[in-house]
């Protein structure tokens, strides 16, 4: 039990200190000048090539994912079009990008109609087979394929999603379980950034 | 006091009336909800995901509950609609998403229940032949090691968030 003296002391000190209160941390874990992705070219499902460059002026996500993927690719999907309506005004400053660790069998028109069965602004890329590595290095991920039956096989991979902000910097990164108010909120406030 | 009294128990009979119409409702609920039985496997809720378009394959889930008193294992599964069905576990281990097919069956533990969910296990439909459209049922049968073939209707629901 604080006698009233020190409760008076700590609003004091409280009043002096609290002049320029430190921003809130963000809800999704906070990195800074890491490269991870920067500086890659990997065509859309339309062979336009892209890189996170592209998107300045935009708070832009990246995550993988394949169309193979039976659970956390789809919720992820439908969790950040649900995190981009709740963002608001500025939900058409937020890019989704969704690159496929699974080339070989995600053709670009697979790839393009699921993506854009989430949300019409989804951009799926698709990296040729033989740049996948290079692609997964770059953003420090991890894509493995593991042989289920026969010739089938799946793909243990990254789940995180890399978010970028309006300067193309990567500022956060979220893990798909992050409540979707959490990351609509994070992503409002680099919206609202000056970039 | 008496009129306050009065509203008392009129509150307490809406409440009544009103645990009545719950407990009817989940009376109706569980006579609708389909449950597949052989001698001692139940199934319960068998769902899966509607498909996005472009996807090749779907997800099943159920709860398998076992009566019997010995284990038994959830050997295979076939369905017309998809060329192969698979048994998973799904979990994510440091950001990373891992599947992999269950090895030797599932075990069903003596008197035990045997979750199939959204973030862990699931049936995966292989190559399904036509996209699966929520409100349609498909059939499955799956092979236990003991209570043999059971046949099971999956209602295709729509995609859930969580």
């Amino acid at each position: 039990m604080k006698s009233k003296g020190q409760v008076l002391a700590l609003l004091a000190s409280a009043t002096l200190i609290g002049c320029a209160p430190p921003p809130t941390p963000f809800n999704a874990t906070e990195v800074s000048n890491l490269a991870y992705g920067r500086g890659l070219d990997i065509p859309d499902t339309d062979g336009i090539i892209r890189r996170i460059d592209d998107f300045k002026g935009r708070v832009t996500l990246v995550f993988f994912g394949f169309t193979r993927c039976p659970d956390v690719c789809p919720t992820t999907l439908m969790r950040l079009r649900e995190v981009r309506q709740a963002v608001g005004e500025n939900a058409d400053q937020v890019q989704v990008l969704l690159v496929s660790v699974d080339p070989e069998r995600d053709t670009p028109e697979r790839l393009g109609t699921y993506v854009k069965s989430f949300d019409e602004s989804f951009i799926g890329l698709r990296p040729e087979p033989g740049d996948l590595e290079t692609v997964v290095k770059a953003f420090h991920a991890i894509a493995v394929k593991v042989p289920t039956t026969g010739d089938d096989y799946t793909i243990d991979h990254s789940a995180t999603i890399y978010v970028y902000d309006r300067t193309n910097q990567l500022r956060l990164i979220a893990q798909p379980s992050l409540p979707v108010d959490q990351l609509a909120s994070d992503l409002r406030r680099l919206t609202e950034e000056r970039s | 006091m008496i009129c306050r009294t009065l509203r008392m128990r009129r509150i307490l009979l809406d409440i009544i009336t009103d645990m009545k119409v719950s407990l009817a409702l989940l009376w109706l609920l569980a006579s609708i909800t389909p449950v597949f039985a052989a001698d001692s496997i139940i199934i319960e809720r068998p769902y899966a995901r509607a498909s996005a378009p472009g996807q090749m394959i779907g997800s099943g889930f159920m709860t398998i509950a076992h009566q019997g008193s010995s284990e038994d294992r959830l050997v295979s599964a076939t369905t017309p609609i998809a060329r192969e069905v698979q048994i998973h576990t799904m979990n994510m281990d440091g950001g990373v998403m891992r599947m992999r097919p269950v090895e030797g069956g599932l075990a069903i533990p003596a008197g035990g229940r045997v979750v199939l969910q959204p973030g862990g296990l699931h049936l995966m439909f292989v190559e399904i032949s036509a996209p699966l459209v929520a409100g349609t049922v498909f059939p499955v049968t799956l092979r236990f090691a003991k209570a043999g073939e059971i046949k099971v209707e999956f209602n295709v629901e729509a995609r859930p968030i969580k």
